[in-house]
């Protein structure tokens, strides 16, 4: 275990800054300013009289931030974790290393972890700051209930760290990590995850939704049959549900990681 | 003399297509040079010595213990990949600092060691460029330092010498010769048989994923003693020559080749040599053929190869 802690660790530090060079690291930053990009929109455009309806906050943070651009950033930078090692065929310097190969896989995911989280975080700041500060000043302070401005950054903190969990393990099990990622999200999250019935507890989506608004129920207005159209959990249950998925995806990914053989072209 | 390898009936495959095939063997200690053609399946048998890949069938040992994901033998093992692939955006120091550290050492002594590794490479001078800057020549000059940095007791390279330059496949052939000589194991893949040969004479050869033959070069010649061996004569009267030996009872075949000096070149094909150069003596002192040059054309590792995958 010290192994394995030691290695991760010099790994995280070796390909933390290298992430920043990467075309993906600028996909994945365009991608999270689209909320951003959207919140000024509104800014400029909107005329509200005192503060914006919360409406529209769920919309832009819940339906768009949590739901598209949480797990799509964590898919560009995640999926990459083992994929660019294999595509680059540098897999070979690391697998000849005396290092338990999980190493690898969770020193690589925490060096995308990490600059996910910021990015996601960021990208949800601004976009509550630039909605508050939206319309006449009147009210602005009352305009979300007490702890949700945390709440809706944590949930994004996060929803960045479990999907890119499960994306980085999906480098490992499979050969096209972005397609399977891609499928997982619009079709699995994106359509089992808004399906009424007990199956919304299979996604991780349903645990993000409960954090956020198991003790906020009102904020969702309009949306509300969209949103709950399942009892959700309490926001403890939630993050212990979340961090089982990320502990499981990250121990199935190593473990497969592990004992799968990577034929590199030559 | 240590084994550094066994295998029996060891086989890779990929799909339908055979890497390797019942391979058994045993390679002793020294520098053993790995030889044939494109897709003979030494890369194979270098990615299954340092447990790139696991074996289809049968089983492989290298310094006693099974590779695939032993980290162990890792600290034991230096690897040079033939594929061109290195962290482009890191400077060769980098590189091959990471892999030290990732192989145990501390800061300091993977520093140390990384700079003492790049300079027998002579990349001392360019070491703290990004790996992108690279000539192809440096980039296998880094990959060969990592594989050395550790001072690994068996040293697997898969064609050491591409991208190399001629001072540059010098400087590398002496380095392996000298770590050879200080008690390194070096396995080394070539399909350049010239570099092989002016480094060990202790060779493998497969093809087609099948051993074909190994040992000292002058045993796998002995191999060859039922094919005929060819031996290359200059002359003046190249034409007179061949008439004079065709008859001979120990001369397979005479070719004349024209050449644009004043000489023509025979190429003389015999099943036993020794009685074949004491005719040649008799027939030259007998008579003047202006002989100029004699040369065994087949001593050589190419002629041993081209004869063996024929």
């Amino acid at each position: 275990m010290k192994e394995l802690a030691r290695a991760a660790w010099i790994l995280f530090q070796a390909h933390l800054w290298r992430i920043f060079r990467t075309r993906r690291a600028y996909i994945a930053a365009g991608l999270a300013g689209l909320p951003v990009a959207l919140a000024v929109l509104v800014r400029f455009v909107s005329h509200f009289e005192g503060p914006p309806p919360l409406e529209l906050l769920v919309s832009i943070v819940w339906f768009f931030l949590v739901q598209t651009i949480v797990p799509l950033v964590s898919l560009v930078m995640a999926s990459a974790v083992i994929a660019e090692e294999i595509e680059d065929r540098t897999i070979t310097y690391l697998f000849t290393r005396p290092i338990p190969r999980p190493s690898i896989l969770l020193g690589r995911w925490l060096a995308v972890a990490l600059p996910i989280a910021v990015m996601l975080v960021a990208s949800a700041e601004l976009v509550v700051r630039l909605l508050e500060n939206t319309g006449t000043e009147q009210g602005a302070k009352e305009w979300m209930p007490e702890g949700m401005h945390g709440s809706i950054l944590q949930t994004v903190l996060m929803g960045g760290v479990v999907y890119s969990a499960l994306f980085a393990a999906a480098g490992a099990l499979f050969k096209r990590p972005m397609l399977i990622g891609l499928g997982y999200t619009f079709v699995y999250e994106g359509f089992l995850g808004n399906l009424p019935g007990a199956n919304q507890k299979a996604t991780v989506v349903f645990y993000l939704r409960s954090f956020l608004f198991s003790e906020h129920r009102s904020l969702a207005g309009e949306a509300e049959e969209a949103i709950f159209s399942i009892p959700l959990v309490e926001p403890g249950a939630a993050v212990r549900s979340l961090g089982l998925i990320l502990v499981g995806a990250l121990v199935l990914g190593a473990w497969r990681f592990a004992r799968r053989e990577y034929v590199l072209a030559a | 003399m240590t084994t550094v390898l066994q295998c029996h009936e060891l086989g890779r495959y990929y799909g339908q297509v055979v890497g390797l095939n019942e391979l058994t063997t045993e390679l002793g200690s020294g520098i053993i040079g790995l030889v044939g053609p494109n897709g003979a399946g030494k890369s194979t048998l270098l990615r299954l010595i340092v447990g790139e890949i696991r074996p289809s069938r049968g089983w492989l040992k290298v310094l006693g213990e099974v590779p695939f994901g032993n980290r162990e033998l890792y600290r034991r093992l230096g690897f040079c990949p033939q594929q061109d692939a290195l962290y482009e955006d890191m400077t060769g120091y980098d590189v091959v600092r990471l892999l030290l550290r990732l192989g145990g050492y501390s800061p300091r002594e993977s520093k140390e060691r990384a700079e003492r590794a790049l300079e027998r490479l002579s990349l001392t001078g360019r070491m703290h460029s990004r790996v992108s800057t690279y000539s192809k020549g440096m980039r296998q000059r880094v990959r060969i330092a990592q594989a050395i940095a550790h001072d690994p007791q068996f040293l697997v390279l898969d064609e050491p010498m591409t991208g190399l330059d001629p001072l540059g496949r010098r400087e590398v052939l002496e380095l392996l010769r000298a770590l050879g000589a200080s008690g390194t194991h070096v396995l080394f893949s070539s399909h350049i048989l010239y570099e092989v040969e002016h480094l060990t004479a202790e060779i493998v050869l497969i093809h087609r994923g099948r051993l074909l033959a190994k040992g000292a070069l002058p045993e796998v010649r002995a191999l060859l003693s039922k094919h005929p061996r060819r031996v290359e004569l200059g002359a003046r009267r190249a034409r007179d020559l061949a008439r004079a030996l065709i008859g001979c009872e120990e001369v397979v075949s005479v070719r004349v080749s024209s050449t644009i000096e004043s000489e023509d070149r025979l190429s003389i094909e015999t099943r036993a040599v020794g009685p074949f150069f004491q005719r040649l003596n008799a027939i030259a002192a007998a008579e003047r053929f202006g002989i100029s040059a004699v040369r065994s054309a087949d001593a050589s590792l190419e002629a041993v190869f081209d004869y063996l995958i024929a």
